[in-house]
């Protein structure tokens, strides 16, 4: 139990073309967990119009990934800079990390609890 | 007796009726049935041992329980898989404690819930029944699992007189009675069981009991055999040697695979579990379970085996589906009576089935494959009957080389909208494998990976499946893709690349895109395909994987998408590429085409279909940049010489894109013959559709005239391209239709036609005489309405303002457009005409006084444009 309140979850949200590129710094600090979620979205990117056979498409919500996983905080700015740096255009629509403190943390095939149920 | 057996029966001594012992007993014969299947992975042999094991303790427990009422009447009966004397290893065992009459008496209850008992304790999971024979002749249709499980009863121990009046008379003449319902029960429970699954033997983790092409197709063949054989009177049947002759050696081969590896996956997991998950797939491969003498190497190659097995138990299944289908509900035999009205002079279709009017004249090669033809058509499966004589005629055909025709009757089916079910059927029966030997490769293959649901064949028929069940999608999102299917110049094309687009993937040695590729070269030829047509399919099959590809990049960056539309070169290419990656993604599972990925691949799509036509004017070919096409061209038509790279010179790359190489030297051909005002025309016809290539020095109201002179004659444009070189050589080509048949049905007006085009142009006749007349016939209302779009754009070519047009089409619509454009003294560099429907599509690329249009001409044409097209 003193283990737990040790862990952070990061959420991703990233352009799609970057997602190999995230998924293999992961890999290369030692990460392969996590879970992808197809998402879309804006922020300051807003979209865009296209015309195709004389109708309009508008595209206000963007294709976007959105990646997910809890580590232990002592990997926290060593996983954030992997992110930022395998996702980072300089452009707007680079997207966001959010990190927030998770309670705790149960393995169901065992109910193993805490940062070993990573 | 095998080997197996007689060892066990050295084990299995006599049961000692005491509670432990009874337990040890089975407990030991247990373990030994367990270890003779750890050795040699004969589940047949397990499962059958099992069940005897089972009978010497019932038999213990019949002599402590149950003798002393022998003079009551009971006797002690096997139903279920136990009455059919398999039992694996943690299956439940099912008893019928079959009495003459009455309820039994208190005591009784007492001596067979300790009966019960007792396998209990020993772990047993029995199912026990208690009926009088009364009760087993009643048929409850909502409890017709009883009365299936007496079709497999088996007398264990009691009154033999009992169990054969229930087996001799009660059984038989409670069949005979209600054959009908229970057939129709058995087909609804199978149909709920299989729909549950999906109805599709593919599965990334199968159930191997109740999923199709499952244990349970078997049993369910098996139940049908002996319905049918006890409701006309002949008796109990062995129902595995009734099975038609096609099928008895296979299915008894899929049936010691399915035992073998039931009975692996139970003891695995100590209890009756029976999907076969993807580590189990894994220790089944390394163990080779169910595999006997033939050695796999891998559990891709192992779920390979499964899914030949599976397809044979499903096959099976088919084949008593619709040996009953007489039997089913009245509405099913309106819908079936209604179908046979499809039936002609060569196939009746009955109770849903395609038989052969003449059996004996399948022989013939064209009779055959008409046959698939009209399952693709039709969607009605072949009759069993009709299955063993393709196969039978198919083995001899093996022997003689591939004809030609087969090709024309493949790409025929392949069009139709069940072209997938005729596909199946023609793998199934041989022929598939006939005219293409490489699927054998692919036939069954499994990727194995969490991604890929479905073996390569199935996966390659699913995304042909795709492409036609287009017609039926509701979704917004799906009915765009639709449309582009509904636009498509030759879905063939399309077809043919998708049934070759994987077909590499059984070739071990080289990556499966260029063996696709390879294979489908070889094939083509005999298609008599004409080279642009194979141009496509090759380029469909070698970029299948760019879209996607593609999709993992920026779709909104401008840089990617040019370089993409660089690759893909023409609209219909693109089309036919985006289709095939939306049918190819939505088959590999059912749920990998997310509405997130549809999405991308039709942003992807609509931007590079805009930079397509955006792009025209810049990307123009040079002859010393790009040597390479001079010299291929060159070893086509040698004559040509020096005017092949004054022609190609500052050609737009749209223009390379759109004709093959053939079409390029006809074309050189037409312009050298061209002089200052003397124009060239060249009149084909291509179905329903003709093509009018003219070749003319640039002149004033050239697009104009030519648009005009085919309103006149009362054509209607679909599509048309217009492009110049480097020297002012025009090249057009127009397709269009003959609505009023002119051209069609009198072939002295080709000759009419074409002089009154170069009359037109070189100032002989003036247009307006020509257009008097058409336009009074033409002055008919328009169904659907499609509102005019007029946009101008000066940043996609560095040269010229791109106008696009969107209007309702009619005919003269491009005379309209393109006489406005000539009356502002706008110079039309390049245009590309398309029709899609009711709807014309046309840009042009436009200058004026050799440069860009500046804002007043661009709204002044706006205006004008809006005005013409009311």
């Amino acid at each position: 139990m003193g283990d737990r309140n040790t862990m952070t979850k990061v959420e991703a949200v990233i352009q799609p073309s970057k997602l190999d590129a995230v998924k293999s710094g992961l890999l290369e600090i030692g990460i392969d967990g996590m879970t992808v979620l197809e998402a879309r979205g804006h922020g300051r990117q807003k979209g865009h119009t296209e015309f195709y056979r004389g109708r309009e498409y508008t595209v206000d919500l963007l294709p976007k990934i959105k990646i997910e996983l809890v580590i232990v905080d002592e990997r926290v700015e060593e996983v954030v800079k992997v992110i930022s740096d395998a996702a980072r255009t300089g452009k707007i629509g680079d997207g966001k990390i959010f990190l927030s403190k998770v309670e705790d943390v149960i393995r169901i095939r065992n109910d193993e609890r805490g940062p070993n149920a990573l | 007796m095998s080997a197996f057996e007689q060892r066990l029966n050295l084990v299995n001594a006599p049961f000692v009726s005491g509670v432990a012992q009874i337990r040890d007993t089975y407990d030991r014969g247990t373990l030994r049935i367990r270890e003779e299947f750890d050795a040699s992975a004969n589940g047949v042999a397990a499962i059958h041992a099992r069940a005897a094991l089972l009978d010497q303790l019932c038999a213990t427990l019949w002599d402590k329980y149950l003798a002393k009422h022998s003079e009551t009447g009971i006797a002690l009966v096997a139903v279920g898989g136990y009455g059919r004397g398999v039992l694996f290893p943690h299956s439940d065992v099912d008893l019928l404690f079959l009495c003459e009459r009455d309820e039994p008496k208190r005591e009784l209850k007492d001596s067979i819930r300790g009966f019960c008992q007792e396998l209990w304790d020993a772990r047993i999971r029995v199912s026990p029944t208690t009926r009088t024979l009364a009760e087993c002749d009643t048929y409850h249709p909502e409890n017709v699992e009883f009365t299936i499980s007496l079709l497999d009863c088996r007398a264990l121990a009691g009154s033999g007189e009992l169990f054969r009046e229930l087996h001799d008379k009660i059984i038989p003449g409670l069949i005979k009675r209600e054959s009908q319902g229970l057939i129709q029960q058995l087909i609804e429970v199978n149909d709920a069981r299989r729909a549950k699954f999906g109805n599709s033997i593919f599965h990334l983790e199968p159930n191997l009991k109740d999923g199709a092409g499952g244990l349970r197709d078997y049993n369910q063949s098996c139940w049908i055999v002996q319905v049918l054989n006890l409701s006309n009177g002949a008796g109990w049947a062995e129902p595995a040697n009734a099975f038609p002759m096609t099928l008895r050696q296979s299915a008894a081969k899929a049936y010691e695979f399915l035992c073998a590896v039931r009975c692996f996956l139970h003891y695995r997991h100590s209890r009756d579990e029976n999907v076969l998950s993807w580590d189990a797939q894994e220790e089944a491969a390394t163990r080779q379970i169910g595999t006997q003498d033939k050695q796999v190497p891998d559990a891709a190659s192992w779920m390979r085996e499964y899914f030949r097995q599976a397809r044979t138990f499903s096959r099976l299944s088919s084949h008593y589906y619709e040996h009953v289908a007489a039997s089913r509900s009245s509405l099913v035999k309106q819908f079936q009576n209604w179908r046979s009205r499809v039936s002609n002079t060569d196939f009746t279709v009955t109770n849903g089935y395609v038989y052969l009017k003449q059996p004996s004249a399948i022989v013939d090669p064209d009779l055959l494959m008409r046959t698939f033809e009209f399952v693709a058509q039709n969607g009605i499966p072949l009759a069993h009957s009709t299955e063993q004589r393709i196969e039978q005629v198919v083995a001899e055909l093996a022997a003689s080389p591939i004809r030609m025709e087969w090709w024309r009757y493949l790409s025929s089916v392949l069009i139709r909208p069940h072209a997938a079910m005729a596909l199946r059927s023609m793998q199934q029966l041989g022929m598939l494998n006939l005219i293409i030997p490489e699927f054998h490769e692919i036939d069954a293959l499994a990727l194995r990976d969490l991604y890929h649901q479905y073996t390569v064949d199935e996966h390659t028929f699913l995304a042909i499946d795709t492409i036609h069940r287009l017609q039926e999608v509701e979704a917004e999102w799906e009915s765009r893709f639709r449309e582009v299917y509904e636009e498509l110049e030759e879905p063939s094309v399309l077809f043919l690349a998708l049934l070759f687009h994987d077909v590499g993937k059984g070739t071990a040695d080289k990556p499966h895109v260029d063996a696709s590729l390879e294979i489908a070269l070889d094939r083509l030829e005999s298609l008599g395909l004409n080279t642009r047509e194979i141009e496509d399919v090759c380029f469909l099959i070698e970029l299948h994987l760019e879209m996607s590809a593609a999709m993992r990049r920026d779709i909104f960056d401008a840089a990617m998408i040019r370089a993409f539309t660089k690759k893909v070169g023409t609209p219909e290419r693109l089309k036919m590429l985006m289709l095939l990656t939306y049918a190819d993604i939505k088959a590999v599972n059912k749920d990998a085409l997310t509405p997130w990925k549809a999405e991308n691949l039709w942003q992807l799509y609509i931007s590079a279909s805009n930079d397509l036509n955006r792009s025209v004017d810049d990307d123009r070919f040079h002859v010393d940049a790009d040597p390479e096409l001079l010299r291929h061209i060159r070893l086509l038509a040698p004559q040509l010489g020096k005017r092949l790279r004054r022609f190609l010179e500052g050609m737009p790359q749209r223009y390379l894109s759109l004709h093959s190489a053939e079409e390029i030297v006809a074309h050189v051909e037409l312009a050298s013959k061209v002089n200052s005002n003397v124009v060239q025309v060249k009149l084909n016809r291509k179905g329903s559709i003709f093509e009018l290539v003219l070749a003319a020095n640039d002149r004033p109201l050239l697009f104009a005239n030519v648009a005009g002179i085919l309103a006149g004659w009362g054509m209607s444009i679909v599509k048309g391209d217009a492009f110049s070189n480097a020297a002012g050589l025009v090249l057009d080509t127009f397709r269009f239709t003959d609505p009023y048949r002119t051209l069609e049905l009198n072939l002295p007006e080709w000759d009419r036609f074409s002089k009154s085009i170069k009359d037109v142009l070189e100032g002989a006749t003036p247009l307006e005489t020509l257009l008097r007349g058409r336009r009074k016939a033409d002055a008919k209302s328009q169904k659907k309405v499609v509102p005019v779009s007029v946009s101008f754009d000066d940043e996609a070519s560095a040269h010229s303002t791109l106008l696009e047009i969107v209007a309702q089409d009619r005919p003269g619509l491009l005379y309209l457009i393109s006489s406005q454009i000539a009356k502002l003294d706008c110079n039309i560099e390049i245009a590309l005409i398309d029709t899609e429907g009711h709807t014309a599509i046309d840009v042009f690329y436009l200058t004026k006084a050799g440069g860009k249009l500046d804002a007043d001409t661009q709204e002044t044409l706006r205006a004008a444009l809006l005005t013409a097209l009311k």
